[in-house]
């Protein structure tokens, strides 16, 4: 471990970023190659997640909707 | 403040009611001014010494938890002021009109309809409604009277609130309306302009009394049995229209009528069509209904939207105060009715019309009457009309005397259970309440009145759901209509499940486990395997893919971090090597962390790379950037080890990094931006060149003959002169010409003519 128990952690942290979850790398890569989601995806986070453009959830879910998934939204209060 | 003796003091209990009530009585007292406060809690809550401002509102809202002390204070009020609190108790509304209870007091007999209204409000029973956000402090003009509030009442308008738990103590008072069976033929006093304080008149004149029982159209013997509606038309409709505007929410134009597509939806047959049994045809009942799910809490009005609600929690509370909040609208003014049907007022107008008081006095004098006697919608009608300020003196128009209670009694009330009707031996229509009105009018306890039949649906394998209207209540069509769609309305109604209805369901909070359970819990016969199988497979889609529109990202400069930092008991779903999400920033023990930097995704981003000097090189300042960075920079650039000793991370743009930004489809113009959105400068030129170099002509190496002129003029001049131009291939520069090789001797030959003295330097 990097940091003692003592010591404080440090840490970035980003607010209200739009991220799409899957445990599924299959539908990760899916949801990466749909073409007509290229203006809304920022790209790859990690293996199991897509960073969206900020304010884009919308057309991301209507479209993943079109692909046949039933995403679950999770939205913070503002 | 004031002081004034007295026995009625009591110990308040020391938690404020919280209850919307509450809330509207505390806005009220903080627009009074001293001298009002003072009068009206003097009144109200008498108390014995001196108090704060503050003490005076938190004992007057505390007073009406104490039944005792409300009664009292109804006991000491005038028959005209408890006429209207009566009406308004038959009615289950609290929040009135101010020219709605002035018009059925004035329908009541007593000449001046404003009066009680002002002893209310001075009483400390009724309250100016001010809408202001909760918690923010109140601003606007404090009054000094109740005249005062009716000049001056503000974007609120001439709105009263009673209080709730007044309301409730109204039931069970002795009544104070005129029963129409009792004292058919005594004249109206008031409108003969006799000053009255008594109860009013009851029926028409001397000439009107005829029948059975006294009163025209009063019958205790109908031909045919009652009949009882079941209830649901109205809430069923109201979650068929709920779901074909879940995607394309209602709109009205600023005028305040509808669009015409949604003109066309509000005149869909599953919605409009009239009400079986109901024996009456209303105009624009869509309309209406519209109005009645805003009311109902099914749609909120957002700007010019109507934008559908989850399920209000009314529907899940009981028939009675599903009822209420579906007549609301009803009891107050609006731009439908039954006579015109829909008709918003024009634009600048205020909204107008005598029917809520109408409505309001008519189903009070229906509650009033003997629970066993039958009574027309038209001596009502007949009785009120004689009253009633708006149809008084001789200018109205016959279309404004045409009959229209039997439509909203048969054609609204009716369908929502609360009335019986049935039809007299001359085919008149006869109405009284219903069991389930008696408890609407009568503030019964309605805890459990929900629909005892448990097994109403059927399931089938093709994924319809039967629903039988005898076992439908608010509470279970409310639950249906999240999970799958209104097909056909009848006695059976039909419902269709899918994997978007299903999904719908889940996006509300539902769970597979609550769908089937409440299908397995309704259900006739057992759920066809098949369709719990489907169910299972639609549900467990949902949890494949999550997004999250407004996360929080944790990110740790290491592996070694996020372990530690989820060692140490963060609540986080890890992302990956480094990054962590939570869903509530609240359950973040800052403590534990240093704060490396902070970004929020709704502001632009803030330049965070610095380029060198042919702006190849990028390094990041790492307390800048973010995560849209990360996955932007490896496109844009190729990372550079980190040289020894340094800090920090440095990427380099080269053509191979350039032709992987073309091939995500970037253009030359999103890439300047790039650069100027991360860097806060243009694109290098450097980085241009790169990028558009496929996309020019090609270049070409070749030698060039060039005449170096001794000075610009010189230069010109030959440029200029046709017979040398001839030998120039391209001006080159202010002093430098191209000339082309094959023709140098013609060139010598020239600048020998002119005389020009050159030097000739060829390989």
């Amino acid at each position: 471990m990097e940091n003692g128990q003592g010591s404080r952690i440090p840490v970035k942290v980003h607010r209200r970023v739009c991220v799409i979850r899957s445990e599924d790398p299959a539908v990760i890569e899916e949801i990466l190659s749909r073409k007509k989601l290229q203006n809304e995806i920022a790209g790859r986070l990690t293996a199991s997640s897509i960073l969206v453009k900020p304010g884009r959830t919308e057309p991301i879910v209507a479209e993943l909707l079109k692909l046949g998934h039933t995403p679950k939204i999770v939205q913070r209060p503002q | 403040m004031s002081t004034v003796e007295n026995t009625e003091a009591v110990e308040f209990a020391q938690a404020e009611p919280t209850a919307p009530w509450a809330s509207v009585i505390r806005a009220a007292f903080d627009r009074y001014d001293d001298h009002l406060l003072g009068e009206i809690t003097t009144r109200l809550i008498k108390p014995r010494t001196v108090h704060s401002r503050e003490e005076l509102v938190r004992r007057s809202v505390e007073l009406f938890e104490n039944p005792v002390l409300v009664d009292r204070r109804i006991q000491s009020l005038e028959k005209s002021c408890m006429a209207l609190l009566e009406v308004a108790a038959k009615a289950r509304q609290n929040r009135w009109y101010v020219a709605t209870l002035a018009e059925f007091v004035f329908a009541l007999g007593w000449q001046d309809g404003i009066k009680p209204v002002v002893a209310l409000v001075e009483a400390g029973l009724a309250f100016p409604l001010f809408q202001t956000k909760p918690g923010a402090p109140s601003t606007g003009t404090q009054f000094s009277n109740v005249m005062h509030w009716l000049a001056n009442p503000g974007p609120s308008g001439h709105y009263l609130v009673f209080p709730d738990p007044l309301i409730e103590r109204m039931h069970g008072k002795e009544s104070v309306l005129p029963d129409l069976f009792e004292n058919p033929v005594a004249p109206a006093p008031g409108m003969d302009g006799q000053a009255s304080d008594g109860i009013p008149a009851l029926a028409g004149d001397e000439d009107d009394a005829s029948g059975e029982e006294g009163a025209p159209g009063v019958s205790t013997l109908p031909a045919f049995p009652g009949t009882v509606s079941d209830g649901c038309e109205w809430y069923i409709r109201m979650a068929v229209l709920w779901q074909k505007t879940l995607k394309n929410p209602l709109r009205r134009t600023q005028a305040g009528d509808y669009f015409k597509k949604d003109q066309e939806r509000l005149e869909d047959p599953q919605i409009a069509s009239p009400v079986p049994d109901a024996g009456v045809d209303l105009p624009d009942i869509g309309y209406w209904l519209a109005g009645a799910a805003v009311s109902a809490g099914v749609f909120e009005i957002v700007d010019t939207e109507l934008r559908p609600t989850p399920f209000p929690t009314n529907w899940q509370a009981s028939l009675v105060q599903s009822a209420a909040a579906v007549l609301k609208c009803c009891f107050e003014p609006g731009s439908w009715n039954p006579q015109d049907g829909w008709k918003p007022p024009p634009p600048g107008e205020l909204l107008s019309h005598p029917f809520p008081s109408v409505f309001a006095l008519a189903w009070s004098l229906v509650a009033r009457l003997d629970p066993k006697a039958w009574i027309s919608p038209g001596v009502i009608e007949a009785w009120i009309l004689k009253r009633h300020p708006w149809w008084s003196g001789s200018g109205v128009r016959p279309s404004r005397k045409k009959p229209f209670l039997e439509s909203w009694l048969c054609g609204i009330v009716w369908p929502l259970g609360l009335l019986e009707k049935t039809k007299s031996t001359e085919g008149q229509t006869l109405i009284r309440l219903s069991a389930q009105g008696r408890k609407y009018a009568f503030g019964e306890i309605d805890g459990d009145e929900f629909r005892q039949i448990g097994r109403m649906l059927i399931v089938q394998p093709n994924l319809e759901v039967m629903a039988f209207r005898q076992g439908l209540d608010p509470q279970r069509i409310a639950k249906l209509s999240r999970f799958a769609t209104w097909k056909n309305i009848g006695p059976a109604c039909v419902l269709q499940l899918g994997p978007d209805t299903v999904y719908r369901a889940l996006e509300l909070g539902d769970t597979f486990e609550s769908i089937r359970s409440f299908l397995d819990g309704h259900a006739t016969r057992a759920v066809p395997p098949a369709v719990v199988d489907q169910l299972r497979s639609w549900a467990s889609k949902h949890e494949r893919v999550v997004v999250h529109s407004s996360a929080l990202v944790l990110e740790f400069a290491s592996a070694g971090d996020l372990n530690a930092a989820l060692s140490r008991g963060l609540l986080a779903v890890r992302l990956g090597e480094r990054h962590a999400l939570v869903d509530q920033e609240e359950d973040i023990d800052f403590r534990l962390f240093r704060l490396a930097g902070s970004r929020d995704y709704l502001i632009p981003p803030e330049p965070c790379i610095h380029q060198n000097q042919d702006g190849l090189e990028l390094s990041v300042d790492d307390t800048k950037s973010d995560l849209l960075l990360e996955t932007e920079l490896p496109l844009v650039a190729d990372p550079l080890p980190v040289p020894p000793g340094k800090i920090g991370r440095s990427f380099r743009v080269t053509p191979a990094s350039l032709n992987r930004v073309k091939e995500r489809g970037w253009n030359m113009d999103q890439l300047d931006q790039w650069f100027r959105m991360r860097t806060g400068e243009p694109a290098r030129p450097t980085i241009r060149l790169f990028f558009l170099s496929k996309v020019q002509d090609p270049f070409s190496i070749e030698p060039e003959v060039v005449l170096h002129a001794p000075d610009a003029e010189t230069a010109d001049g030959l440029w200029q002169w046709q017979k040398f131009r001839v030998c120039v291939r391209s001006r080159l520069g202010p002093l430098a010409i191209s000339l082309k090789p094959d023709q140098i001797p013609l060139a010598e030959q020239l600048l020998n003519e002119i005389g020009l003295k050159y030097k000739l330097q060829l390989p």
